[in-house]
C-alpha cells in the first residue's frame, strides 16, 4: 500500500520539523512541510497530497486565503485540509467549516489526536 | 325827632352807603371763605389725581422690570415684587381715602390683578430658575403675568381719565355756583345804588320819617336780620322805595340761601368723608370734627370742639410730620404748640400719625394737613384729614414677610417648606402650624412651626382633619370653629390637650393633585378676614411648587442612580475588553510554542528503551502543558464575559439544571445534597447560560473542597435588605439601596475552612487554594465577574462548623 501523502504547512520551522517526525516515525506517511505559502497552488499540484495540514496565521497569504485558492484549483479541491492553529474562536472556526475543510485543530495538538484526524481526513476522500 | 333836612339827607345817605357797603362786604367774605372752602376740597381731590399718576408711573416701572427679567436683562425676579409691593401699598392708600364709587370699583380691580400678576410672576420665576421643568405651563404663566400687566396698565389709565374728568367737573359745578351767587349779588348792588340815588332824590324832597325807617331798617339788616320789612305804607317814590329796599332784602336773603345750600353742599360732602376730618384755629383749638373722626375716636362732638389739637394725638410731632418718640407728654403748652406747628406747615402730606382714642387706644392714620391763610399769609385755620391704616400696615408687615421667606429661599425644597411655615407662623401666630402630607396611610409632619414638646409626627390618616381638607380640594381656606366640639375631637386627642379652638388651613397641591394641607391651628375663637385667606393660598401654593421641585429633584437622582449604573456596566465591559485583547493574543503566541513541545513530547514518547522515570517525566510534561493551555482557555473566557443578556429567570430552575450537571461528581464523592428552595421565589434578572456557569463553579469548588463526603446546602429566598454593607448602601460600589428586595442564595459546604488571608483574595484572578492539579485559580473572578455584569453580589465566608459558605444577592427583574 502507498504512503499516504501528507503537506504540513505552518510558519513555525520547529513546528515542520517536530511534526515531520513524529508523522513519519509513525511509519505511514510520505511528509512535505512548506513554510511559505506564496507557491502553494504549484506546490500542491506537483506533490498531490492526500491530506493537507494548514495553519492560519502567516505571513504574506493566510491560511483562508489557501483554503480558497485551492479550492479554486482542480487539484486543489480534492485535498482533504486539516486546519491546524492557535485560534480557537468559534468564529475562526466556522469561516474554516465554510472554506470546506475537514476538520480543525486548535493547538497544542496531540500526536496521537493529529494521526486519527489524519486517517478520518484520508478515509472520507 | 326831625333833623335839619340836608344833615337828614346826608345821615340817611351816608347810613344807606354803609349799608350797601356793609352787606357788600359781608356777602363777599362768605363767598370768599365758600370759594376757599371750595379750593380746599379741590386741593384734597387733586392730591389724588397725583396719586393715579404716581401708581401709573410704578406700574410702568413694573412692566419694564418684567420686560427685563423675560430678556434677562435682569436676573432675579424681586426688584418686580419690590415694585410690585409698592404698587400694592400705593392702592390701599389710596383705597383708603377713595371717594368716587368708579374709582373704588377699579381700585378693587387693580389690587386683584396686581395679586394674581404677583402670584404669577413668582410661579413663573420659579419656572425660570428651574430652568422650564414644567414646559408648556410656564409660557402660560408668563402670558397671564402679561395680560394682567396689560390690564392693571388699562385700568389706571382710564381711572386716571375718569378722575380727571370727575374732579374738573365737580370744581366746574362749585365754582360755577359761586359765580351764580356773585351774579346775584352784582344785581343787588346795582339796584341798591340805584334804589339809593332814587331816595337820596325822595330825600332831597323832604320827608324824614320813611328815611328814618329806611334807615333802621337798613341797620337791621345790618346786623343780620333780614327777616323784618319795611310796611309800605304809600304808593308815593317813598313807598317805591320800602319796596325796592324791601326787594333787595329778598335778593339778599336769596343770596343768602344760596350760599347756605353751598355750605349744606360742603358739609354733607365732610360729613360723608370715611378719613376723619378736624379743624383747628390759629390757636390749635379744635374747630370742626366730622362723623369719621367721632366714629374712629369714640368722642362725641361736644368733648372735643374747643379743644387743644393735641388732645387726639397720641404722641407729639416733629417737623418732619414723624410720630416723634415722645410718648404723650401732657398737654403742656409747647407740645401744642409743636403738633400746631408741623400740621400747619406746608410739608404736611401724607404723614404716618398716631392718634388716640377717648378709651386710649392708639390708631395709625395716614395724615394730611392743609393751612390757610389769609392776605398777608398767616395762618387762620388748619383742616386735618387722616385716615386709619392700622389694617394697611399690617397687611404691609404680612407682604414684608412673605416677600423675605420667598427671598430667602434656597435649593433645597424642604428648607423651603419650613421658611413657608414659620412665616405662616409669624403671620397668622396661633398655637402652631402644619405642614401635613399624606403618605400612603399616614399623615405625616413634614414642618411644622411653635409644634409642642412630643407632638407625634405621624398619625393614621382615618378620621385627620388635615385628610378631610386633601380630599375636599376646595379653593378656599378650609376653617373648622369649635373645634372641641366637632367630630374631630374624639379621633384626635390633641385637640382636647390643647384647648384647640379653631382650625384654618388650605390643600397643598403637587402638579395640580392635593397631597397634603398647611394648616393654623388656635386655642381660642377667631375668624379670618379675605386678605388672610388669600395670605394663606399663595403660601399654600408656594408650598405646592417646593413640592414640584422635590419631586422632579428625585427625578434627576434616579436617573443619575441609573446612569452610574450603566456607566459602571461599561467600565467594567471595557476593562474585560481590553483584558481580552491582550488574553487573545497572549493565547496566540503561547499556543503556538505549547503545540511544539507537544508534539516534541509526543515524538520522545515514541522513542524505544525508555525508562520508567523517564515515561512518568514526559507523562508530567504533557499534562503541564495541558495545564498552561488550559490556563489560555479561560483567561480568554473569562475576559470574553463582557455582556450579559439579561431576562426574567427563575433561579430555581438554574439551580436545578446547574446541579445535574455536576451530579456525577456528586455521587462520585459521596456527597449529600440539601436543597431549601423558596417556591415562590420571584424572577431574577438574569442570563441563563452565564448564572448556570455561575453555580456549576460554585458547586465544583463546594465539590472539591469535600474530597471525603460531606454535605452540601442550597437555599434560595427573597429578603428586605435592611442591613448596609455587603453591596447595599450609598458606596459607589453598592448597587443595592437599603430596603430593596432582593433574591439570596447560599451555597454551603462542610469542607475545610479558608484562612482569614485567602478570604481577601479569594476573588482575584489565578487565586486558588487548590492544588495546580485540580484548577486554574480562574473559577471564582469569572464567576464573579459574571455576578458583577449582573448587578448582584457574591460573599463568602467561613462557615462556624467548618466549612464555607457563598452567599448570592440578586437583583429582581422589575417587570416588563
Amino acid at each position: 500500500m502507498d504512503k499516504k501523502k501528507v503537506m504540513v504547512v505552518d510558519d513555525e520551522q520547529d513546528f515542520l520539523r517536530i511534526v515531520k517526525l513524529n508523522l513519519e516515525s509513525a511509519g505511514e506517511y510520505e511528509v512535505l512541510t512548506l513554510s511559505n505559502t506564496k507557491n502553494i497552488v504549484a506546490e500542491v499540484n506537483r506533490f498531490k497530497p492526500d491530506v493537507l495540514l494548514l495553519d492560519l496565521l502567516m505571513p504574506s497569504v493566510g491560511g483562508m486565503e489557501v483554503c480558497e485558492m485551492l479550492n479554486a484549483d482542480p487539484v486543489g479541491k480534492r485535498t482533504s485540509i486539516i486546519i491546524v492553529s492557535a485560534l480557537e474562536k468559534d468564529k475562526d472556526k466556522l469561516n474554516a467549516y465554510k472554506l470546506g475543510v475537514v476538520d480543525y485543530m486548535v493547538k497544542p495538538v496531540d500526536r496521537k489526536e493529529l494521526i486519527n484526524k489524519i486517517e478520518m481526513a484520508v478515509r472520507f476522500k | 325827632m326831625v333833623m335839619p333836612f340836608r344833615s337828614a339827607r346826608n345821615l340817611a345817605f351816608s347810613v344807606m352807603l354803609f349799608m350797601i357797603i356793609g352787606v357788600s362786604v359781608y356777602a363777599y367774605l362768605i363767598m370768599e371763605r365758600n370759594a376757599e372752602r371750595v379750593d380746599e376740597i379741590v386741593v384734597v381731590q387733586e392730591s389724588r389725581l397725583n396719586n393715579w399718576y404716581e401708581l401709573s408711573e410704578v406700574i410702568r416701572e413694573i412692566e419694564s422690570a418684567f420686560n427685563r427679567y423675560q430678556t434677562g436683562e435682569s436676573e432675579v425676579i424681586s426688584p418686580v415684587m419690590l415694585l410690585l409691593d409698592k404698587a400694592l401699598r400705593k392702592v390701599n392708600e389710596m383705597k383708603a381715602s377713595g371717594i368716587y364709587v368708579g374709582e373704588l370699583r377699579n381700585l378693587d380691580s387693580l389690587a386683584d390683578e396686581m395679586l394674581t400678576f404677583r402670584q404669577v410672576a413668582f410661579l413663573y420665576a420659579t419656572e425660570v430658575k428651574t430652568g422650564y421643568k414644567y414646559g408648556a405651563s410656564g409660557k402660560e404663566m408668563k402670558r397671564i403675568a402679561q395680560n394682567a400687566l396689560i390690564r392693571m396698565n388699562e385700568l389706571s389709565n382710564s381711572t386716571l381719565h375718569y378722575v380727571t374728568d370727575k374732579i374738573a367737573k365737580k370744581k366746574e359745578d362749585l365754582l360755577g355756583n359761586i359765580d351764580e351767587s356773585q351774579r346775584v349779588l352784582a344785581v343787588v348792588l346795582f339796584v341798591s345804588i340805584v334804589v339809593t340815588a332814587g331816595a337820596a332824590i325822595f330825600m332831597s324832597r323832604a320827608l324824614a320819617r320813611p328815611i328814618f325807617e329806611l334807615v333802621t331798617a337798613a341797620k337791621r339788616i345790618a346786623a343780620g336780620d333780614l327777616d323784618g320789612k319795611i310796611e309800605v305804607e304809600t304808593d308815593d317814590e317813598i313807598g317805591e322805595l320800602k319796596e325796592a329796599f324791601n326787594h333787595m332784602v329778598e335778593e339778599v336773603q336769596c343770596s343768602q340761601d344760596a350760599i347756605e345750600i353751598e355750605k349744606n353742599y360742603v358739609d354733607s360732602i365732610l360729613s360723608s368723608m370715611n378719613d376723619t376730618l378736624v379743624v383747628v384755629n390759629a390757636d390749635g383749638v379744635i374747630m370742626t370734627v366730622n362723623q369719621a373722626l367721632l366714629n374712629l375716636l369714640g368722642y362725641a362732638e361736644e368733648e372735643l370742639v374747643g379743644r387743644p389739637i393735641g388732645s387726639i394725638f397720641a404722641a407729639a410731632l416733629d417737623e418732619r410730620g414723624a410720630n416723634s418718640q415722645t410718648e404723650n407728654p401732657g398737654k403742656t403748652g409747647d407740645w401744642q404748640k409743636s403738633i400746631l406747628n408741623a400740621i400747619s406747615s406746608t410739608k404736611c402730606f401724607n404723614w404716618e400719625v398716631t392718634y388716640r382714642t377717648k378709651d386710649g387706644r392708639n390708631i395709625n392714620m395716614l395724615f394730611n394737613s392743609s393751612a390757610m391763610k389769609n392776605s398777608d399769609g398767616e395762618v387762620i385755620s388748619t383742616a386735618c384729614t387722616a385716615q386709619n391704616i392700622t389694617l394697611l400696615k399690617k397687611m404691609e408687615a404680612d407682604l414684608d414677610k412673605i416677600n423675605k421667606c420667598f427671598l430667602n429661599f434656597g435649593p433645597d425644597p424642604g428648607e423651603n417648606i419650613q421658611l413657608v411655615v414659620n412665616a405662616v407662623g409669624s403671620i397668622f401666630g396661633g398655637k402652631c402650624v402644619f405642614y401635613n402630607k399624606l403618605d400612603g396611610e399616614v399623615l405625616r409632619t413634614e414642618a411644622g412651626w411653635n409644634i409642642p414638646e412630643g407632638f407625634a409626627k405621624e398619625s393614621p390618616k382615618e378620621g385627620h382633619i388635615c385628610v378631610d381638607v386633601i380630599a375636599a380640594d376646595l379653593n378656599e381656606p378650609y376653617v373648622v370653629k369649635d373645634l372641641d366640639e366637632s367630630k374631630y375631637a374624639e379621633l384626635d386627642p390633641a385637640i382636647a390637650r390643647y384647648g384647640l379652638k379653631t382650625y384654618l388651613a388650605y390643600v397643598v397641591r403637587e402638579n395640580d393633585i392635593p397631597v397634603g394641607s398647611l394648616c393654623v391651628v388656635y386655642d381660642e375663637d377667631r375668624d379670618f378676614d379675605d386678605d388672610e385667606k388669600k395670605v394663606l393660598t399663595i403660601l399654600s401654593q408656594a408650598v405646592g411648587v417646593e413640592e414640584e421641585r422635590k419631586k422632579e429633584g428625585n427625578k434627576v437622582k434616579e436617573a443619575y442612580a441609573k446612569l452610574k449604573e450603566a456607566q459602571e456596566q461599561v467600565i467594567q465591559g471595557e476593562k474585560l475588553k481590553a483584558i481580552g485583547q491582550l488574553a487573545s493574543g497572549v493565547a496566540h503566541e503561547v499556543k503556538n510554542p505549547l503545540g511544539i513541545v507537544l508534539q516534541g513530547v509526543n515524538y520522545l514518547e515514541g522513542k524505544l528503551e525508555l525508562s520508567e522515570d523517564d515515561s512518568e517525566i514526559l507523562d508530567m510534561m504533557v499534562k503541564n502543558i495541558k495545564r498552561a493551555d488550559n490556563i489560555i482557555g479561560t483567561l480568554v473566557e473569562y475576559s470574553r464575559a463582557t455582556k450579559v443578556t439579561l431576562k426574567a429567570e427563575d433561579i430555581n430552575d438554574i439551580i436545578k439544571v446547574s446541579l445535574v450537571l455536576v451530579r456525577h461528581r456528586v455521587n462520585l464523592k459521596n456527597i449529600e445534597i440539601v436543597e431549601d428552595l423558596d417556591k415562590n421565589l420571584p424572577s431574577v434578572a438574569g442570563d441563563k447560560g452565564k448564572m448556570e456557569q455561575v453555580f456549576v463553579n460554585l458547586f465544583l469548588n463546594a465539590i472539591q473542597a469535600m474530597p471525603d463526603g460531606g454535605k452540601l446546602f442550597i437555599r434560595s429566598c427573597q429578603k428586605k435588605l435592611d442591613a448596609p454593607g455587603d453591596g447595599v448602601g450609598r458606596r459607589d460600589t453598592d448597587t443595592f439601596d437599603l430596603g430593596e428586595e432582593a433574591v439570596i442564595v447560599e451555597i454551603e459546604d462542610t469542607g475545610a475552612s479558608i484562612s482569614e488571608d485567602n478570604l481577601q483574595k479569594i476573588f482575584d484572578p489565578f487565586f486558588s487554594t487548590k492544588g495546580p492539579k485540580d484548577g486554574t485559580g480562574m473559577g471564582l473572578s469569572v464567576t464573579k465577574n459574571i455576578i458583577d455584569l449582573h448587578r448582584g453580589f457574591i460573599g463568602i465566608e467561613n462557615r462556624i462548623d467548618g466549612g464555607v459558605k457563598v452567599s448570592l444577592t440578586l437583583k429582581i427583574h422589575s417587570g416588563g
